[in-house]
């Protein structure tokens, strides 16, 4: 006999209330008892369960530092109408009368206001203490002994303050130091700090207390150490140079570095980054020199074009214009890049001549592959001083060229920021996975993304409401949202943002740039497939000479403000 | 209900967060903040989702921590912290509602366009989706089958669920912050973990999409 509604929802209430351990021991044996025998029984748990468990991909809201201190402010002013309202309820008589009796009944909570205002607002001792470690907890956390600084300075030295100091936070950051670390000074600093600072420093005061106390005491000695050291100056100012160029990197290549052991290795690895991103900086190119790159290169493009298209012609048994043929331009460049060197008249050829100078020799280096990818990234960024991208090249670009893993972050993103980070990256996407803070810091092109502290690039998901600090430490920020992370792989993980959406990263850890899938030869490239501009993208030719100054293109700053405004 | 001496004791001695608030009554700032801190993200999540509404979430939130200050000076341990938080919090949240139901502008959660961010590149995505890696793929359509099986459950077992899943209350606390029997909550349960289980179970048997 079928059992009846009432059976099935007693079934179910058991099993239910099993799985949440709300039955008695003997109440749980007999369900244990039964899940042996009934494979009905059986299932109908294993359902249950199963929905329960997908609950987990649920996300997690995340505020920002505005939050506590908006609810602060309005706490403050809730204690202060508190007070007013006490005093005036008393009669006007009374008040005069007993007016130090009414200072006494209001005591405790114009004391607890004033208490309250000043533990906000003003210095305390435990941030006094900490001060030097609190200001710097981000650059704190990126280390784990005075060695590894030394080594980084004696390995790197010029080569990483040159990095760093485009532009350049370390000596500010290396004054504040100095003077945080004056015990005696500390409490004027902090006086003299506006409410910006102010607020600045308590949100990092909160990331600092949140840390474990094993981490907070770690830190606080690591400072102690490398104050105590003979070279201590030279240690500081390497420490904080490097945690400058650290925070112009993508989340998960600063993830990479933090992770990386044994320390040689990892001084290894970033000098092979600096490398590369001063390969990457010497091919970022002025609005003018991509102006006149994409004069000079319109040609051997077209006749790239023609070429592919009669071989395809030919492939094709002479039938007329193969249609997938113009996907295939970046595959023939590839060709001709790679057979061309050394022989005059050539595609690569073409290509240099294009180029200024100073590029040379670092677009020579690179692979063939490399070097289609920098061409394809300057006739992007050529096509973006010319204008507007559109719509439609922007849903090009993410939907051909973005990988997997890039497009599931981006749609992760309100679609406001999405659309913002995704016209950066089509201007951006050149590299190597560093970003490159020479090109994006000097704001010659001035659309770039700014990165924290407005110090190069890296996506912040964030933006403007990520406050002022380098890369986040170890361990995320804490507690706030650990009941939502029960389970849920990849949360809460050592890159996790404290506030605001999870850190942006492709598959590799690179941001954005790469990498691409997989191009085996057969077919259309997959990310250039219809995608990459091609000469007739780019108007009519340009006039052979410069334009007038008042005809050329909206400046930098013009063209951020309408991609913002088209944003 | 009057609580005795020896429960306040009881929660004051077992429960950080009870201090924590205990030096709030006594005007403490930084007992607040860091209340605040350990709670805001849970908070504006709960509501986030117990009323669909993200971009009111953190209003309410807001709202919540005042009521918290403002009751500072009553407060007497009688339960968890969490619990009397959360109790805080449902009645906000109820209060929400009914202003939502009186402005006809009820969404539930997951289901506005604009609230998940959804925009025309979405389609793009969907389009290049034979690229994308299963596993990313499972990933993201795992996520918009719960949005929408969570939409699906009414108000009150979506917040039984929420409570019970990531705040891990027991039937007890859930029926004490929801005013309910711990009968009614089990009940309640039930009925939103079948529904859930309806609702997603063809997903996750067979990858059919919900709609």
């Amino acid at each position: 006999m079928p059992p009846s509604s009432d059976d099935h929802l007693q079934r179910l209430e058991e099993i239910v209330a099993y799985l949440d351990g709300e039955l008695s021991v003997e109440e749980s044996a007999r369900v244990e008892q039964r899940l042996a025998s009934d494979e009905e029984y059986r299932q109908q748990l294993q359902s249950i369960e199963r929905a329960w468990l997908a609950l987990d991909q649920l996300p997690q809201e995340y505020v920002d530092d505005r939050f506590s201190r908006t609810t602060m402010e309005m706490a403050v002013k809730a204690a202060a109408t508190e007070v007013q309202e006490r005093t005036m309820a008393l009669p006007v008589v009374q008040r005069r009368r007993r007016f130090s009796s009414v200072l006494a009944a209001c005591a405790a909570a114009a004391l607890g206001f004033l208490v309250f205002r000043l533990a906000w607002q003003g210095p305390d001792r435990a941030l006094l203490a900490d001060l030097p470690v609190v200001d710097n907890v981000d650059v704190y956390t990126q280390f784990d002994s005075p060695e590894f600084i030394r080594s980084l300075q004696q390995n790197l030295g010029d080569d990483l303050h040159e990095l760093g100091c485009k532009p350049c936070q370390a000596p500010e950051r290396m004054e504040r130091l100095k003077i945080v670390s004056d015990a005696e000074g500390r409490g004027e600093w902090l006086s003299q700090l506006d409410d910006e600072e102010r607020t600045n420093l308590r949100a990092k005061f909160n990331r600092f207390r949140q840390l474990p106390a094993d981490e907070q005491q770690r830190l606080r000695k690591l400072h102690g150490e490398i104050a105590a050291e003979p070279d201590a100056g030279k240690l500081q100012t390497a420490m904080l140079v490097y945690a400058d160029w650290l925070g112009g990197l993508p989340p998960a290549r600063q993830f990479e570095l933090r992770t990386m052991q044994p320390p040689d290795e990892r001084i290894r690895t970033i000098e092979r980054w600096v490398d590369e991103m001063r390969d990457d900086a010497v091919l970022t190119l002025t609005d003018e020199e991509l102006r006149r790159f994409v004069r000079k290169i319109r040609e051997p493009l077209e006749k790239l074009q023609r070429d592919a298209m009669r071989e395809a012609s030919k492939s094709n048994g002479g039938r007329g214009r193969n249609p997938m043929m113009l996907n295939q331009i970046p595959n023939v460049m590839i060709h001709r890049v790679a057979d061309g060197m050394g022989e005059p008249g050539e595609f690569q050829d073409a290509v240099l001549q294009a180029l200024p100078e100073r590029t040379h020799e670092a677009f020579k280096s690179l692979e063939p592959r490399q070097k289609v990818d920098r061409i394809m990234t300057w006739l992007r960024q050529t096509e973006s001083l010319q204008g507007e991208v559109s719509q439609e090249a922007l849903e090009r670009f993410f939907a051909e060229e973005l990988d997997a893993e890039t497009r599931a972050e981006l749609l992760s993103l309100p679609s406001d920021e999405m659309e913002k980070a995704l016209r950066r990256m089509y201007r951006l996407q050149p590299g190597r996975g560093n970003g490159n803070p020479w090109a994006w810091g000097k704001g010659e092109r001035g659309d770039g993304p700014h990165g924290r502290d407005g110090r190069g690039p890296g996506f912040r998901p964030g933006g403007p409401d990520d406050h002022e600090g380098g890369p986040r430490g170890p361990g995320g920020m804490g507690p706030g949202g650990r009941r939502w992370q029960d389970g849920v792989p990849g949360r809460g993980g050592p890159e996790e943002r404290p506030n605001g959406p999870p850190p942006f990263r492709g598959p590799d850890g690179r941001f954005g740039v790469g990498p691409r899938p997989e191009w085996d030869g057969r077919g259309p490239g997959p990310h250039f497939e219809g995608g990459p501009p091609r000469p007739e993208d780019f108007g009519p030719p340009p006039p052979a000479e410069e334009p007038p100054s008042d005809e050329k293109p909206a400046s930098p700053a013009d063209q951020e403000s309408t991609d913002d405004k088209s944003s | 209900m009057a609580i005795s001496d020896s429960t306040a004791e009881r929660y004051t001695a077992h429960d950080p967060d009870v201090r924590l608030m205990l030096r709030v009554r006594d005007d403490d700032a930084e007992a607040f903040e860091e209340l605040m801190l350990r709670y805001q993200n849970r908070v504006v999540s709960l509501l986030a989702h117990i009323t669909g509404h993200r971009d009111m979430a953190e209003d309410l939130a807001q709202d919540v921590f005042l009521r918290i200050y403002r009751a500072r000076k009553r407060y007497i341990p009688g339960s968890k912290f969490s619990t009397w938080l959360f109790t805080i919090v449902h009645n906000v949240a109820a209060n929400a509602q009914r202003t939502l139901s009186r402005r006809k502008e009820v969404h539930l959660a997951g289901s506005s366009a604009s609230d998940t961010g959804a925009n025309a590149l979405d389609a793009a995505a969907v389009a290049q989706s034979n690229q994308m890696p299963t596993r990313q793929l499972d990933k993201l359509e795992l996520r918009d089958a719960v949005n929408v099986a969570v939409a699906s459950l009414n108000e009150r077992q979506r917040e039984a669920v929420l409570l019970n899943k990531f705040e891990h209350l027991s039937y007890e606390e859930i029926a004490e912050v929801m005013e309910m029997t711990p009968s009614a909550v089990k009940s309640l349960l039930t009925r939103a973990r079948s529904n859930l289980r309806d609702v997603l179970e063809p997903y996750l048997q067979q990858g059919t999409k919900v709609e």
